[in-house]
């Protein structure tokens, strides 16, 4: 393993696609790869970890006003100025490429998903699934009384079972919420009042009898809100 | 430490849960969170992407894509992989190496040797390296590469050159090119080894 020679070391993967020298279909091959394999995200990870400081180390330049400016009116075309008609000229979107043309087209379906929502959250929760990943991500608006609830990467449950959200009430009581989203996003009413110290528990229980009062097992998550 | 003064490295922790906290907040579509990250990240991605692509009129269309990005990809965010501003940053370096590699053949290269010499002074922020515990430590280490592999990996990283346009770029044949990036990266990655 020692050996000095002039013989080249084998590629590290993972280093050589963070670095950017891995192409075309080797790039390919690998980021095909990347989409299952776990430990090569790691990899992959690890190595962006590694030149990370050499981006940190470059001196912050403040943007012009104009960018966030345009940012805006790309996620919400409602509040796009009239001089905007540009949008439908033709030189536009040849300027603009097909790239971003499709990117406008994915933004605009998720526009008619929960973007609509205009819902600001104040503080949020993300409850870790069984692997230690953020499966849902759980927001407060204020005086709203309402949770917002989006599934990232749930915990895998079998079909008879589901995952129940719970509170703790002032006085130490346990409350249930509802049922977590397996997928897509829900909006919850929270029975009791909110506070920034509520606590949330995470239990699995059997969909033909979801308890009402306290869980049937032990909790498999808990947790509090932080701040935003 | 003195009474009262802020440890940096408090600071950056408190800075990164609240940056964890606003990506959440981002899968949930809050745009007032989002307006609130971009205010708090914006420099620092848009000077990452000024200094891969330096015309300020790329950089700026760029640095939209790149938040574009963020917001519609916040969910994809793993806190235990990286800490937000990495994840941040890597998809501003990502989105402007794209852009330049489409518009490579509009820009006027350097000269070999030039861009050679510039690839160690200009584009490496050695000296800010300092600054941070992983930044002296990543700086100790590329100094311990031959210059020419650092170079290489440098122009690699922050020009998005690959192998061959390495080698027409500086001169060098082809397979010595391959071998100073494996080499560079392997000792990069043993000197960096905790």
């Amino acid at each position: 393993m020692t050996q000095q020679n002039q013989k080249s070391p084998a590629p590290d993967l993972a280093g050589e696609y963070v670095l950017g020298t891995l192409q075309g279909e080797r790039q390919a091959d690998f980021e095909h790869r990347l989409k299952e394999d776990h430990a090569l995200q790691a990899e992959v990870s690890a190595w962006e970890q590694r030149f990370a400081p050499m981006l940190e180390a470059i001196e912050p330049v403040s943007p012009p006003l104009d960018v966030w400016r345009n940012i805006e009116q790309r996620l919400d075309p409602s509040s796009r100025p009239e001089k905007m008609g540009v949008l439908n000229s033709l030189g536009f979107w040849r300027n603009l490429g097909l790239i971003m043309a499709s990117l406008v087209m994915v933004l605009t379906l998720t526009l008619f998903g929960i973007d609509r929502a205009d819902f600001e959250m104040d503080r949020v929760l993300v409850v870790m699934n069984d692997q230690s990943q953020a499966g849902w991500i759980i927001g407060t608006a204020g005086s709203s009384g309402q949770l917002l609830v989006k599934a990232v990467a749930p915990t895998r449950v079998p079909k008879d079972k589901v995952c129940q959200l719970w509170m703790e009430t002032n006085d130490g009581r346990l409350v249930s919420v509802g049922i977590l989203p397996e997928r897509g996003a829900a909006r919850m009413n929270v029975p009791v009042s909110l506070r920034g110290d509520s606590r949330f528990m995470i239990s699995i229980e059997p969909v033909a009898e979801i308890p009402a009062t306290q869980p049937s097992g032990e909790f498999v998550f808990e947790g509090g809100l932080t701040s935003i | 430490m003195a009474a009262g003064e802020i440890d940096p490295k408090t600071a950056n922790a408190e800075r990164n849960e609240q940056l964890k906290a606003l990506l959440a907040a981002c899968t949930l579509k809050d745009r007032r969170a989002f307006a609130q990250l971009y205010e708090m990240t914006s420099a620092k991605l848009y000077g990452v992407i000024l200094r891969i692509l330096v015309r300020d009129t790329w950089a700026q269309d760029c640095l939209q894509e790149a938040y574009i990005k963020i917001w519609n990809s916040a969910d994809s965010y793993r806190p235990y992989l990286a800490a937000p501003t990495t994840w941040m940053a890597t998809i501003a370096r990502n989105q402007a190496l794209d852009l330049l590699r489409r518009r490579r053949r509009e820009v006027q290269m350097a000269e070999p040797e030039k861009l050679l010499e510039a690839s160690d002074s200009k584009m490496m922020p050695l000296e800010r390296l300092q600054q941070s515990d992983e930044g002296r430590r990543l700086n100790d280490c590329l100094e311990r590469i031959k210059s020419q592999q650092r170079q290489v990996i440098a122009l690699a990283y922050f020009k998005g050159l690959t192998h061959e346009e390495l080698a027409s770029q500086t001169g060098t044949p082809l397979g010595t090119i391959k071998t100073w990036i494996r080499r560079g990266l392997e000792q990069l990655k043993r000197c960096l080894e905790p």
